[in-house]
């Protein structure tokens, strides 16, 4: 029965059955050949507990402090006009709207089996918001999990600034957030994957993108033992845009997964994405990137560019820049480049005096700012080019 | 006359004749149906081969029983009774017909079309050849010049009887039985084939092709090739044939196994025009083929050069294995697939040593309903210092009923590597058309014209023979796609 | 003087939007004329109505090349039949090289013509010849067609392919939009070379100073779809002096 139909006890039966099914994905689902979870099938995923000390704030605006995946609705601040929020328990349409974009045996059917209360965030039509509202992920325990579903409704001609911010200690989190933007919505978003080192972060965000929709989004990812953060967006109606930048930064014997599924559905959409990682130690990083486009997504323009800095020998890199073409007159691209620091560049700052090191951390930043200057919005851009710098390079 | 088969003592006891415990009729000239060790055995009997090569054979076919067929997402497959097949027949004589005007007219018309010489076109057509043009005796000074120059180049069953050593050193080196399932197959019931020996130093003197393969007047279906080139030899090896190759058997699992020593450069281009089956698919070849190049050598060069066409469902992925220090692996191709084909091809780079280069060049054009999808492996491990990859796929859609794919793999595990990758796609504009159309050129002419120019990088790769050939192959391949 | 081209009362619109209005025009053998108009007047539009360009629908009229009509011609069957487009902006054919075009261009004409193909050999020196005398070199020949090519370089290879198809009917479509005076004085040369006897010649431009290296026979004013003066080389440089506005009034 398709989940548009369905009540929400029964979507949440519905998944926890698909979960059981499929079970963690091993090496042999193509979608997870990099990334396998078959690991985490060794062990139960109780929910967390919470009852964290929220800690301060990353970024000036009003936040909503999810503990171990659950709203605190206490330890949040009020939403300014505009936006609203409901359940989404007594939003079946919503939680519909979200079962039906997660695959059947995807692991985010536990997240959404599991998750004890799921929230959507509305934004009203024609709203305009500046300021950013933070989703601040804290909490959890290491040998519990933290999902969380959450539902973000932006209205017809809505503007808005949305922050993630994930640095919870749970052992598995697992947030899934859908964004819905109505004709001519506008949205600037950014997350900030800095979650402990005993974390696995299973991120997925939904998007879909009406006639004349922009979103710009930007993923910074550098904590975790494992991380991947899935993103599948839709463009489903005319003259849409989308920009989805990442930026990974891999230490240590991390575990980086970017997977983007952006599917242009509907004709003159035009979509950007540029996606960056750095590894060092035996860091591992994986880009895996579809662009599709339907038949009728004539005038399409897609491009994607996925760029890898290795720093050490240990480190391993896996990028696979995929296209899925069914119409003809589109402009569609991709590239893909692996490769380290160039000597010749090394060469010319230590000729001028500067130290080994130092020259190797100012071209580390120099190409991770290519990255950072993706993101639009000036709040974001700032709050996220002080982490990475107060994360030091080397 | 069919077989039959009896158990293995009653035959033993009976005759006493037969080494390999059954009977079938020996002189018969197919095996039935089905595949167990008791065809493989028949095979090998027939082949006279030595028992080492038996062995061989046996234990692939049991590694076979084990492994489970590939399953690709994007091909549309009907799933394959490999009992309804027969493993063995003998090499047919072509049906000798009097004149060229026994032959179906769309074949002559195509004939034409490809610019084949009168003489080759009775040959493919199988008419019998008058003594202006004897393809024995051309193929018989062929051979001494070879000779002369210490190049082997034989048959595989003659391979195995008359250089085991070399087989045995070599064969399944490059493709292991274990490989895959079809090279598991491939290696339990291949019959023809050929062998490549170039000596040291030598530079073979010709291009060698399949055409000139003595008694070997059918395409196999499982055949198996191996090419050997000893320190700083080269040799260019030529496949197929643009004349459009019409076959009942329909499945296609093929082995070619390349040996590359020191400075050695082993050039293998391909050009097929497989039968696509009618409009619908129905009926077309299923082409599974595992080809890998062995770089063993330092500063060896493969270089795998293919034009393909109408095949209705490929999946091969010839593959460089890159050993040995700055050796080089090249993958030039392109794929045309018109009307309800469908086309899953690609390349693998292996980059184990230092300095290892590869260049990857793809060209896809999809027209009519066709489905191309292009699927490689760039893989850069840890002992390959500063390797270098650099790849190019780029998809030609021809109208709005078609698709192309491209799924490339990229993994790198030493930080001095470079891998650049890049695809495009995009179409023939109207303008472009229009452009040629008013300098007096046809509709036909000025769309062969632009995708040939789309695919100049590949072209260009090709030995002058296939060349002018896989243009005209191209233009014809992609009638009725436009206008 | 036999009409080489006769446009009668023609009527076309471009997709959905009616450009031209009703055009008479009769081009004689060994006439060149202008067509001068501001922007928007259809200029551009008459030139792909000619050569047959898809979404270019004729309404009313005709069009005549040598007594035949051209309507239910395809644009490949016109080029053959006679009529040269050189474009205001040529398009590139990336991997398809300027010699292996040119062959297949004339070929094409000379397998209509009923003429056997070009050899090989001579052909080059036929190409380079007549390259030469544009100023263009060997090296441009090796490139993919109009691939890299700068603006100038793209017009001279229009009027070598001009001087190679030998049309009896050429129309040049703003031949000197983006060329500079040297530019200008190499393919303006190139251009009166091939005036001769036999050819017409219908030479679109926005400006008069091509027509002063070009002298043209007639010079017509198009504005709105229609013909609204027609005149001598002299009405060029009223157009000059007093701007299309002024032309416009006193019709």
């Amino acid at each position: 029965m398709p989940a548009l139909m369905m009540q929400p006890e029964a979507i949440r039966e519905q998944a926890r059955t698909a979960f059981a099914e499929a079970g963690w994905p091993s090496r042999r689902s193509e979608a997870f050949r990099f990334t396998p979870l078959d690991s985490l099938a060794a062990q139960e995923w109780p929910l967390s507990t919470p009852g964290s000390q929220p800690e301060p704030a990353l970024l000036d605006g009003p936040r909503l402090v999810f503990d171990g995946g659950q709203l605190v609705q206490a330890a949040s601040d009020a939403l300014p006009p505009g936006w609203q929020l409901k359940p989404l328990q007594e939003d079946p349409v919503g939680l519909a709207w979200l079962a039906a974009r997660i695959p059947a045996d995807h692991p985010a059917q536990l997240a959404l089996a599991s998750a004890p209360a799921g929230w959507v965030l509305e934004l009203a039509a024609g709203a305009s918001l500046e300021t950013c509202l933070n989703l601040d992920f804290i909490g959890g325990q290491p040998d519990r999990a933290a999902p969380s579903l959450l539902l973000v409704r932006a209205g017809a001609g809505s503007r808005a600034v949305l922050a993630e911010q994930h640095r919870s200690k749970a052992g598995l989190a697992q947030p899934v957030i859908g964004l819905d933007l109505a004709v001519g919505a506008c949205l600037d978003h950014a997350k900030y994957q800095q979650e402990s080192a005993a974390t696995r972060h299973l991120g997925l965000s939904v998007a879909e993108l009406a006639e004349n929709c922009d979103l710009a989004s930007f993923v910074l990812s550098s904590g975790a033992a494992l991380a991947r953060c899935e993103t599948q967006l839709t463009l489903g109606g005319p003259n849409a845009f989308a920009r989805l930048s990442a930026l990974y930064l891999g230490k240590g014997s991390q575990h980086h997964d970017i997977t983007t599924r952006l599917a242009h559905h509907a004709p003159d959409c035009r979509s950007e994405q540029l996606i960056k990682g750095v590894l060092d130690d035996a860091a591992k990083g994986v880009f895996q990137g579809q662009i599709q486009v339907a038949q009728n997504a004539q005038r399409t323009d897609g491009q994607q560019m996925s760029r890898v800095l290795m720093l050490s020998r240990e480190a391993e890199s896996n990028t696979k820049p995929e296209l899925e073409i069914f119409a003809d007159d589109v402009a569609c691209s991709h590239g893909a480049t692996i490769g380290e620091l160039e000597a010749d560049q090394l060469f010319y700052l230590m000729a001028r005096g500067i130290p080994k090191e130092a020259a190797r951390s100012l071209l580390v930043t120099a190409f991770i700012q290519e990255a950072l200057a993706q993101i639009r919005n000036p709040q974001l851009a700032g709050w996220l080019a002080g982490v990475v710098d107060s994360r030091g390079q080397g | 006359m069919s077989a039959t088969v009896e158990t293995i003592q009653a035959v033993e006891e009976a005759t006493g004749k037969y080494k390999y415990g059954f009977v079938t009729d020996i002189e018969s000239d197919l095996a039935p149906k089905g595949l167990n060790e008791d065809i493989i055995r028949f095979i090998s009997a027939k082949k006279d081969e030595p028992d080492w090569m038996l062995d061989w054979r046996l234990k692939a076919y049991r590694y076979w029983l084990k492994m489970t067929p590939p399953d690709w997402a994007k091909l549309q497959i009907e799933p394959i009774d490999y009992q309804a097949i027969h493993y063995y027949a003998a090499p047919k004589q072509k049906k000798q017909l009097a004149s060229l005007d026994e032959v179906d007219p769309q074949l002559l018309e195509t004939y034409e079309k490809l610019g084949i010489p009168l003489n080759e076109q009775k040959m493919l057509a199988g008419v019998a050849v008058d003594a202006v043009f004897d393809s024995v005796s051309v193929a018989t000074t062929f051979r001494e010049e070879l000779a002369e120059a210490g190049v082997i180049f034989c048959p595989i069953s003659e391979a195995i009887r008359d250089y085991p050593d070399l087989i045995r050193k070599y064969m399944g080196s490059v493709v292991p039985v274990s490989d895959n399932y079809f090279a598991a197959l491939n290696s339990a019931v291949f019959t023809d084939g050929s062998f490549v020996y170039i000596p040291k130093g030598v530079r073979c003197p010709m291009e060698l092709s399949t055409y000139f393969r003595i008694n070997e007047q059918n395409t196999g279906q499982f055949e198996r090739t191996l090419i050997i080139a000893e320190d700083d030899s080269y040799v260019s090896y030529l496949e197929g044939c643009t004349a459009p190759q019409r076959d009942e058997n329909q499945l296609h699992a093929a082995v070619v196994e390349l040996v590359a020593m020191h400075d050695a450069e082993i050039k293998y281009s391909t050009v097929q025009n497989w039968y696509p089956g009618d409009e619908n698919g129905k009926g077309g070849i299923y082409n599974f083929v595992t080809k890998r190049g062995a770089c063993r050598g330092d500063r060896s060069r493969i270089s795998w050069t293919q034009v393909e066409t109408g095949s209705a469902i490929t999946w091969k992925y010839p593959s460089c294995v890159l050993r040995g220090r700055d050796s080089v692996g090249e993958f030039y191709s392109v794929a045309v697939t018109n009307g309800a084909q469908q086309a899953d091809t690609g390349t693998k780079m292996i980059h184990l040593g230092p300095g290892t280069r590869s260049t990857i060049i793809s060209k896809g054009i999809s027209a009519g309903r066709a489905q191309n999808t292009y699927r490689g492996l760039v893989e850069i491990n840890k002992a390959a210092e500063g390797a270098r990859n650099f790849t190019q796929c780029d998809s030609l859609l021809v109208g709005d009923q078609c698709g192309a794919h491209t799924v490339p793999y990229i993994t790198s595990r030493n930080p001095s590597g470079r891998v650049e990758h890049e695809a495009t796609t995009s179409r023939i504009s109207e303008e472009q058309l229009f452009y040629c159309l008013q300098r007096g050129l046809d509709a036909e002419e000025a769309v062969s014209l632009i995708v040939n120019g789309f695919c100049r990088e590949v072209m260009k790769e090709l030995p002058m023979e296939f060349a002018v050939e896989a243009q005209k192959l191209i233009g014809i391949s992609l009638e009725g796609s436009v206008g | 003087m036999a009409a080489l081209l006769e446009i009668r009362d023609l009527q076309a619109r471009v997709g959905e939007t009616d450009i031209l209005h009703g055009i008479n025009l009769t081009v004689g053998a060994g006439e060149v004329h202008a067509i001068m108009g501001p922007n928007g007047s259809g200029k551009s539009t008459l030139s792909y109505v000619l050569a047959g360009r898809d979404g270019y629908e004729i309404t009313g009229g005709d069009i005549l090349l040598n007594g035949v009509s051209l309507q239910e011609m395809e644009a490949d069957e016109r080029a053959r039949a006679g009529l040269f487009l050189a474009m205001q902006y040529p398009v590139e054919l990336p991997g398809v090289t300027v010699m292996s075009f040119l062959r297949a261009a004339v070929n094409a004409r000379r397998r209509a013509q009923g003429e056997a193909e070009v050899d090989q050999l001579g052909f080059v020196k036929l190409v380079r010849a007549a390259a030469g005398d544009l100023g263009i070199s060997d090296e441009m020949l090796k490139r993919s067609v109009n691939t890299g090519f700068s603006g100038g370089e793209k017009k001279r290879f229009e009027i070598l392919q001009m001087a190679l198809l030998q049309p009896s009917m050429a129309v040049l479509d703003e031949t000197d939009s983006g060329l500079d005076v040297d530019a200008l004085k190499i393919v303006s040369d190139g251009v009166n070379k091939l005036r001769e006897r036999k050819r017409g010649m219908l030479v679109i431009t926005h400006y008069q100073r091509l027509l002063s290296h070009i002298v043209p026979d007639r010079v017509h004013i198009l504005s709105g779809g229609k013909i609204v003066r027609s005149g001598d080389k002299e009405l060029a440089l009223e157009v000059e002096e007093n701007g299309y506005a002024g032309i416009d009034d006193a019709a």
